[in-house]
């Protein structure tokens, strides 16, 4: 199963599957919250740093052909650093996983499952997780890349569907609330982009020269589809609205009308945006049963794939209700990635890259 | 006397009586042995014992149609005892009569000079002589027998495999080979147009039951010596014959070797069709997803083995299998490279709506009538409303009982008398479904529905897959009765999961479109024209990639 | 052996599966699926002011006919029901216990407010409708000047069998009128939550108004000068109509817009399609010439700050054509086109003036979007809160410049 290795259009769907879910699920509307009508600007801003990261990034690994960051942790402090590492990415995917799994879960039951349990919906969707991933990763991954371009034209779709509604005027006045504010305290908005984190482990499963092809494309076309949800939402709603608490592109399809037959049409992409919500959660837990496999040795993980649903059942129930959910999601997430994907990473990468300068005779093929 | 009798009746109820000995038969374990038969015995000189042998094996006594006919053959003047055996209604009497009997029991110039025999001089010159040596069998083989198809035999169990197929099997005394002559002659159905698998522009020829006029087809069809066809004899007591055909020039010789390897390794007693043969053979037995193309029409087989795949053809049964078989050819009609492309494409778009109509129409429906009503345009709603007003049933029963309705007429509509079958279709159709509307017992909406779902389901190209879809529908829709679309959205996503999981003999099968290694230029979602295909799929890892060149019509740009 | 383990491991996989779908089945008990059998639907919502400081909710509900084909002209029975309560969500539900079925309100095609409460505030019932997830974003906001019970019950529709077809029609067919807009919940919405300009309904009327009497002679437009209920329509089967616009500050209603201020304000805001106006015809005395009017390009709106006063120069460009024409139209020559022309331009343009300064002085309302461009010239959000539009529209001075192209008349050409 991971003797196969994945094209390049499987690693990008992977990488743009999980930039999507973050903008159905309300980023965008997170971003627009902090910095109004400025958002265009930022999120441009944003994305040159993001684009010079992921240089960074490339230069980097260049120094470690075929290694994820596991290898590379243990490279450098052995197989302690290599365990906490794994540990703190598991942590983090399978938390925020289910938290997101929880948001919309929650979003579904307010639009149209009004009298079903929370309970039941999320076992739904657990259920297909847990049967998508005994199937294998290389699975999910095909299946997503199936899907992905469905989904991303549903979305421009919805975009390009609701011209008529654009108020221009919504992207001014430019700076929002303030330069400082779009610019400097707008720098945090670079956790919408945490779909990077997949970078980190990508080298082994692709093949040897399109990693950094891969990285620089799905990197770009994120910060369009971001730029795109941006601008089409601040162009639509007033940002002046703080009080929503539902998907924003939900709202946005419910303006959709093509004469006086086809109205509201949001009940087939909330279809299309479930198939991307399960595609992105069977690929966090894949990841996360890969991570895993890495770092104890085992070798059958199937009966793996019991506990991880369990865990992140458990977890998505923990909180009260929606706000705290949203809670979580704005604001410990933010800066959780900060310190995970963006500090601990880079440390990590930059002192292999010292140690391997100054010490070149330890090799770094341990296991 | 009426008072006798009607004591007697009476003493007869009271009375004790014997019990009655009713009809009662029962299968217990066979008292017999079983006899493991062994095969394995060889062919003895004296004529007595094989004839003994034959007799035992055969229940010669028993069996009406086994003939065995003794006669005296002539050979270099001399009479030796033989006897011939065949199974009447199999072989051709008129071959036996004129080129095994007449040559051999009348006496004529070749049986009646010396023998010849073939001895190598010195310096390695083979000179014919006269002899006067016990060469009886090479005579025979060589000058007496006028037979296209000889073969000798020393192992009984070829001999009884021979018999069985129609041959002709001759035993002379003294020698301990038999002759296997081919005189077959049975009568089968002669090559028809197919019946299931129609196309307009195409050729009308299909299989047949024989496996040699199947190859023969083949044969013509393909027209190059690179086409071997291997002989595989599947199932201990049956020994079916079948063929494993592919061009070896093309065909992956692994894929080949899979292929014989499976076939093998069969450990069964008889196989009687290719469906049985399909089951055996398969992979993945979870699902009901078919994994090998089966057709019963030649053209179709001779493209796939240019395309490089395996064709399996089993005796007694006129479909052949094609492996291996991705979702894209369940998907494809044989009319495909018949037709310009224009055509060829709209009718896979009609296709492929019509695959997506028999899964997802009848859950669409109850998902949008039960949660998304606001879908509906308000006129639409109310009309569904207004038909829906004096039913009783919930919509999810409504729709299972027309469903399960309409497959129960599909499945009755196989077996109806012919002269009464259009009656039934008019009565079925209208009546019936006139007088459900009218005693409001279903909606006029839902027949539509199940109406449309049917049609589509008869417009998917492929039996089995058609099978599996209508199958999968009811998963669909017990799904969008518990969460609406959500439900229908979990489906789908595993439906494709386990479609990218399946394999069919090494290649994925959803292989052209989520491929594992690079594909440049083959045809995956539309049919190209046919001056376009030029590569062979990737995924077959053909020893031939290319199947035509860049330019394939020179006449156009002949200087390239 | 291993074949009787494989079979008991099968048995045991489908047992588990069934025991689970059971249980799914039995636990959770309740449903999301609501048939489509228990819902009723209501195509009409009218909110009046009830006694007590309360809201008298009126729904109009369309009973389907069970019977397959009505006669021609018979149209489909409507039910309606009114209820006293505090809110609209209460008074939803304090019907639903009073129906049979439930009520659903996802196709609800109007929202009908009257003018008595449209003039104390109506941004609490919008935004309670906003939130809901059963209204469609385009249903119709009308401000009704007779009640809103009243506009309900005498919408009787003429020319279809259902009444949701008649509301969505009528909506629809306004694009080649001109005189009133097609306003939907999401417009009023949006434009309720943006501080650069003041939302607007359609103007309903319920009962049949007098028509007023022309005073002034010499304005030709003068029956065009008139709101919903009092189109001169003198033989009708139906009293409800609308015509013209309600014109908001904030939430509360402040005005009204006739018919040819409607116009105005659709060529000001780039909605405008079709329309006819007549004028005095310039070749022959006391005799008129109607002109039909189509847009050509976007208006443009130029706002700049003078002294911290805000200046707007508006320019329009519209294609006209001729309607009326006798047998003096063979004497139109190039002359009396730009004759006609300049006339057209005069008239509208004081018209349309007149028109500004009365939403600028008389509602200090800004409908249409004039601080949209002003927008550009502030470079932060605090800037342009600080300025304060809303209070600073009363003091705008405008020019406007129009531009019409006689293209030539219909079938009969000059």
């Amino acid at each position: 199963m991971d003797n196969t290795k994945l094209g390049n259009f499987e690693a990008i769907a992977l990488i743009l599957i999980i930039t999507i879910n973050h903008i159905i699920l309300n980023f965008s509307k997170t971003i627009i919250s902090r910095t109004g009508s400025g958002s265009a600007l930022n999120i441009l801003f944003v994305g040159i740093l993001l684009l010079l990261f992921v240089e960074l990034l490339l230069f980097l690994f260049k120094h470690f052909p075929k290694l994820d960051i596991l290898d590379i942790s243990e490279y450098l402090g052995g197989k302690t650093l290599k365990i906490i590492t794994g540990i703190l990415f598991i942590g983090y995917y399978i938390v925020f996983a289910s938290i997101l799994l929880r948001s919309f879960s929650e979003n579904l039951k307010i639009i149209y499952l009004d009298k079903l349990p929370i309970t039941i919906i999320i076992i739904i969707f657990i259920i297909a997780i847990t049967y998508a991933n005994k199937l294998g990763f290389s699975v999910i991954s095909k299946v997503n890349m199936l899907f992905l371009p469905i989904i991303a034209f549903c979305m421009l779709f919805v975009f390009l569907a609701n011209i008529k509604n654009y108020n221009l005027s919504g992207i001014f006045p430019l700076l929002g609330n303030g330069a400082q504010s779009t610019f400097i305290l707008g720098l945090s908005n670079l956790f919408a982009f945490s779909s990077i984190s997949i970078l980190y482990f990508l080298p082994p499963l692709v093949k040897d020269n399109s990693f950094r092809k891969i990285a620089r494309i799905s990197t770009i076309l994120s910060i369009i589809l971001f730029f795109l949800g941006i601008f089409a939402f601040l162009c639509l709603f007033s940002f002046l609205r703080n009080s929503e608490e539902i998907m924003a592109l939900y709202l946005a399809s419910r303006y959709i009308e093509f004469g006086r037959f086809f109205q509201r049409l949001d009940a087939v992409f909330l279809l299309i945006w479930t198939i991307g919500v399960i595609s992105y959660l069977c690929i966090i837990t894949s990841l996360s049963i890969n991570i895993f496999k890495k770092i104890s040795n085992i070798t059958n993980s199937k009966a793996l794939v019991y506990c991880l649903a369990g865990i992140i059942y458990i977890i998505s129930l923990i909180p009260k209700n929606i706000s705290q959910t949203n809670y979580i999601e704005i604001n410990i997430f933010k800066y959780i990635v900060f310190i995970l994907i963006l500090g601990y990473s880079l440390f990590i990468l930059i002192f292999a890259n010292i140690r391997k300068r100054l010490g070149g005779g330890k090799n770094k093929k341990t296991s | 006397m009426n008072f006798n009798k009607f004591k007697q009746s009476i003493f007869n109820l009271i009375n004790y009586t014997p019990p009655k000995n009713s009809y009662n038969f029962n299968l217990n374990n066979s008292t017999s042995k079983n006899i493991i038969s062994n095969t394995n015995k060889k062919i003895s000189a004296s004529l007595k014992e094989n004839k003994n042998y034959i007799d035992f094996k055969y229940n010669t006594l028993i069996n009406s149609d086994i003939i065995i006919r003794d006669f005296k053959l002539v050979a270099g003047g001399k009479l030796y005892p033989a006897f011939i055996i065949y199974i009447d209604g199999m072989a051709d009497s008129t071959l036996i009569n004129d080129f095994i009997l007449e040559p051999l029991m009348l006496r004529n110039r070749a049986n009646m000079h010396k023998f010849h025999c073939l001895r190598t001089k010195n310096k390695g010159k083979k000179v014919l002589v006269e002899k006067h040596s016990n060469n009886l069998s090479f005579e025979i083989e060589q000058s007496l027998l006028p037979q296209n198809a000889l073969e000798k035999e020393t192992d009984f169990s070829n001999i009884f495999n021979a018999i069985n197929m129609g041959n002709c099997i001759l035993f002379v005394d003294t020698l301990s080979v038999a002759f296997n002559l081919d005189v077959k002659g049975f009568k089968q159905r002669s090559v028809d147009s197919p019946n299931n698998e129609i196309v307009i522009k195409g050729p009308q020829e299909a299989f047949v039951e024989s496996i040699r006029v199947n190859t023969s087809l083949l044969r013509r069809a393909t027209n190059t010596e690179n086409l071997v066809i291997e002989n595989v004899s599947v199932g201990k007591l049956s020994n079916t014959a079948c063929a494993i055909c592919y061009l070896k020039n093309i065909a992956n010789t692994e894929l080949i070797a899979e292929v014989r390897y499976r076939l093998n390794n069969l450990d069964i007693d008889s196989l009687l069709s290719t469906g049985q043969l399909e089951q055996l053979i398969c992979e993945d037995t979870k699902y009901s997803i078919p994994q090998l193309l089966s057709t019963e029409r030649p053209d179709k087989a001779a493209k796939n083995l240019f395309g490089g795949r395996v064709v399996v053809l089993v005796n007694g049964n006129p479909y052949c299998l094609i492996m291996p078989a991705t979702i894209s050819d369940f998907i494809s009609s044989p009319e495909d490279t018949n037709l310009k492309p224009v055509f060829a494409n709209f009718l896979k778009f009609l296709r492929l709506l019509s695959i997506a109509i028999t899964l997802l129409l009848p859950a669409a429906y109850i998902a949008i009538v039960g949660f998304h009503q606001e879908l509906l345009p308000t006129e639409l709603l109310f009309s569904i409303l207004a038909s829906r007003e004096n039913v009783p049933f919930p919509v999810i029963f409504e729709l299972l009982v027309m469903e399960i309705s309409f497959e129960l007429i599909r499945e009755a509509g196989l077996r109806v008398p012919s002269p009464i079958g259009p009656t039934i279709g008019i009565v079925g159709a209208l009546v019936l479904g006139q007088a459900a509307v009218s005693a409001s017992i279903v909606s006029p909406f839902l027949i539509i529905i199940v109406a449309i779902t049917g049609i589509a389901s008869f417009a998917i190209p492929d039996f089995s897959f058609g099978f599996h879809i209508r199958i999968t529908r009811f998963i669909f829709i017990f799904l969008a009765y518990l969460a609406g679309f959500l439900g229908i959205a979990i489906g789908l996503y595993i439906y494709f999961a386990i479609l990218c999981s399946i394999k069919s003999f090494g290649v994925l099968y959803m292989s052209p479109y989520a491929p594992n290694t690079k594909t440049a230029k083959t045809n995956n979602f539309f049919v190209l024209p046919t001056w376009m295909q030029e590569v062979r799929h990737a995924f077959l890892h053909p020893k031939k990639a290319k199947a035509q060149n860049n330019i394939s019509m020179k006449w156009r740009h002949p200087n390239g | 052996m291993a074949k009787i383990k494989k079979l008991r491991k099968i048995f045991l996989n489908i047992f588990i599966i069934l025991i689970i779908s059971i249980l799914i089945f039995s636990l959770s008990g309740c449903y999301s699926a609501q048939s489509i059998d228990d819902l009723t639907y209501a195509i009409a919502l009218g909110i009046d002011k009830g006694d007590h400081n309360n809201l008298a909710i009126t729904v109009q509900f369309t009973f389907p006919n069970a019977s397959e084909g009505g006669s021609a002209g018979e149209t489909a029975p409507t039910i309606i029901n009114t209820v006293e309560c505090s809110s609209i969500n209460s008074g939803i539900s304090l019907l639903n216990s009073y129906t049979s079925k439930e009520i659903n309100l996802s196709h609800c095609k109007i929202i009908v407010f009257s003018e008595e409460l449209a003039t104390l505030g109506i941004g609490e019932e919008i935004f309670t409708l906003s939130n809901q997830v059963e209204i469609r974003p385009d249903s119709n906001i009308i401000i009704s000047k007779s009640s809103a019970k009243e506009y309900i019950e005498n919408s009787k529709p003429e020319l279809e069998n259902l009444v949701a077809k008649y509301y969505e029609l009528t909506s629809y067919s306004q694009e080649y009128v001109g005189f009133t807009e097609n306003i939907t919940l999401s417009d009023f919405f949006n434009k309720l939550n943006t501080n650069y300009i003041e939302p607007t309904a359609i103007l309903g009327n319920g009962k049949k108004l007098n028509i007023p009497t022309s005073n002034n002679s010499n304005d030709s437009n003068d029956e065009l000068n008139i709101v919903a209920g009092q189109i001169p329509i003198t033989e009708y089967n139906r009293e409800s109509e609308y015509l013209g616009l309600a014109v908001f500050k904030e939430d509360s209603m402040v005005g009204e817009l006739t018919a040819i201020e409607t116009m105005f304000h659709l060529i000001l805001t780039n909605n405008f399609e079709s329309g006819i106006i007549t004028l005095s015809n310039p070749l022959k005395e006391n005799s008129t010439i109607d002109v039909a009017l189509y847009s050509h390009k976007d208006t443009s709106i130029k706002t700049e700050l003078i002294n911290s006063s805000p200046f707007s120069s508006i320019d329009i460009n519209l294609n006209a054509r001729l309607l009326s024409v006798d047998q003096n139209s063979g004497d139109f020559g190039t002359k009396e086109i730009k004759e006609l022309e300049s006339l057209i331009n005069s008239f509208l343009q004081k018209s349309i003036l007149n028109y500004l300064y009365k939403t600028s002085k008389e509602f200090e309302s800004d409908i249409d979007g004039i601080g949209k461009n002003l927008l550009t010239k502030f470079k932060t959000m605090d800037e342009w809160n600080n300025y304060d539009w809303s209070n600073n529209y009363k003091n705008t001075f405008f020019d406007v410049n129009v531009n019409t192209n006689v293209k030539s008349s219909f079938l009969l050409s000059s």
